[in-house]
């Protein structure tokens, strides 16, 4: 089963609960620490409650996503991470009102990180796919919009369940080789939609040339079988972001040969995005974002471009609002008018 | 109103030029950490002193003064950016260092865990600390 639906009021108000004492919890000050094996322990997480009003749809508040991670630093050998993620639960529809019926619980993340040398980490477990800096750092308080780029998720595993090796060249550059492996199909995945599929056996690597301060570049490359389908795809993409004072500019090129025996309008999947944001006064900032995209299994491809404000009073707390215009063959996210408030805690 | 004017321009220098001391515990078996190494530890990316311990980053409020001072020596940046930067590495897993609420509390800090450093600007006259930098 990939999901637990649970109609039960308490189990959300327990989630809800656990947020709140996270939030809550005092911060350790050196004159309170006692040397104990909790002490390796660290609690956290992030909350999006999203507002959209797409065309065709109707309009809606969603908990998109609330998520608590724990993570543990024992030893070298001995570092576990879990991330469990209560995601779409459907708060109020127009048409249907107030809703608090139908949660969905996910193990996001469940990993063990081996140091085994200063420069070599072993993970094995469920964890990201390193196919992008957005993918690994998808948080909705760390992303400058409330709808993700399709070639940021789209076309490729997000998610392996086996192990990854990553060897760092250089500490302070982020120069580092990521390459991983997934036997088989991933453990309790989310349930997909028509437009996405479930992966087999996966193989990838990126390529970190630079993660700073300043500005990141990552190539990726990965080797993906579709489960219970002939169909493989290979697929290399590009990312980067800098970081200067006067905007911050983010884009990713994608191109995935897709081999199957079904029929396909064209053979590839392709595309790309290039995004800005700008500073304006007082933690708010201005977001435009262009994204070509087509498919292989589409015969037309799409146009989007996205307009809007974020206000960022601190790191970790954000507020968007967006106008997306879509056109060609819709993935996801419609025309129309998306709005987030997400923090990170 | 001159007089303010002439008192805040004798100050301001001052605060300017505080020196900043990265400090650990006594009992580290460095004497000295070179302006890369501690990028690497803020940074998150080196974890473990040479004896194979662990690394404990400290670090003051995003308000503190000596942080902006910290921030911009080391990283040539500003509190936000370092302050984004954690928080991405939260989520992936790393803890980002454990702040304090001033910079006794931080010389406190490393004064009783052997593997933690911290940054002040105020030279700390304890015995139980070591000055592994010292920038102007």
């Amino acid at each position: 089963m990939s999901f637990i639906p649970i109609s039960n009021r308490h189990a959300l108000l327990g989630v809800l609960s656990l947020t709140v004492m996270c939030c809550l919890s005092p911060p350790i000050f050196a004159d309170e620490i006692e040397s104990s094996w909790f002490d390796s322990i660290n609690v956290s997480g992030y909350a999006k409650f999203a507002a959209s009003a797409p065309n065709k749809q109707p309009t809606s508040i969603v908990l998109d996503d609330l998520s608590l991670f724990v993570s543990a630093k024992f030893n070298c050998w001995l570092n576990p991470f879990l991330e469990a993620e209560s995601y779409d639960m459907s708060i109020w529809e127009a048409g249907s009102g107030f809703q608090f019926n139908n949660i969905h619980l996910a193990i996001e993340r469940l990993y063990n990180d081996m140091e085994i040398t200063d420069t070599d980490t072993l993970r094995t477990g469920k964890f990201l796919a390193s196919i992008n800096h957005w993918n690994i750092v998808h948080a909705a308080p760390l992303v400058w919009t409330t709808n993700r780029p399709i070639t940021s998720t789209y076309s490729r595993a997000n998610y392996i369940t086996g192990l990854q090796l990553r060897h760092d060249f250089d500490a302070l550059t982020g120069h580092a080789l990521e390459i991983y492996a997934q036997p088989a199909e991933e453990f309790n995945h989310k349930p997909i939609s028509s437009h996405e599929r479930q992966y087999g056996t996966v193989a990838g690597a990126r390529w970190i040339l630079n993660e700073d301060l300043d500005y990141y570049v990552g190539v990726s490359f990965q080797h993906a079988q579709v489960a219970h389908s002939d169909e493989t795809r290979n697929s290399i993409s590009i990312d980067g972001n800098w970081q200067h004072k006067w905007f911050e500019l983010e884009s990713e090129l994608l191109f995935t040969h897709v081999d199957t025996k079904e029929f396909r309008h064209h053979g590839n999947d392709w595309g790309g995005y290039v995004q800005i944001a700008v500073p304006l006064v007082e933690h708010f900032n201005l977001i435009t974002r262009y994204e070509h995209f087509e498919y292989a299994d589409k015969l037309e491809s799409t146009n989007t471009e996205l307009g809007g404000v974020v206000y960022r009073p601190v790191p970790s707390l954000s507020f968007k609002l967006e106008w997306q215009q879509t056109q060609g063959s819709v993935f996801h996210n419609q025309t129309g008018l998306y709005s987030s408030v997400a923090v990170l805690f | 109103m001159k007089t303010l004017i002439i008192l805040l321009a004798a100050l301001l220098p001052l605060s300017v030029n505080a020196d900043l001391y990265i400090i650990g515990n006594k009992d580290l078996s460095i004497e000295k950490l070179e302006k890369s190494d501690i990028a690497a530890i803020y940074l998150l990316k080196k974890k473990h002193w040479e004896n194979g311990e662990d690394i404990m980053p400290i670090n003051l409020p995003a308000t503190a003064d000596a942080r902006t001072h910290f921030t911009a020596q080391v990283f040539d940046s500003t509190p936000e950016k370092l302050g984004s930067y954690w928080d991405k590495m939260l989520f992936k897993g790393e803890t980002p260092p454990v702040t304090q609420n001033s910079e006794q509390a931080v010389i406190m800090f490393v004064e009783r865990i052997k593997g933690a450093i911290g940054y002040v600007e105020t030279k700390p006259q304890s015995s139980q600390i070591k000055i592994l930098q010292q920038f102007k």
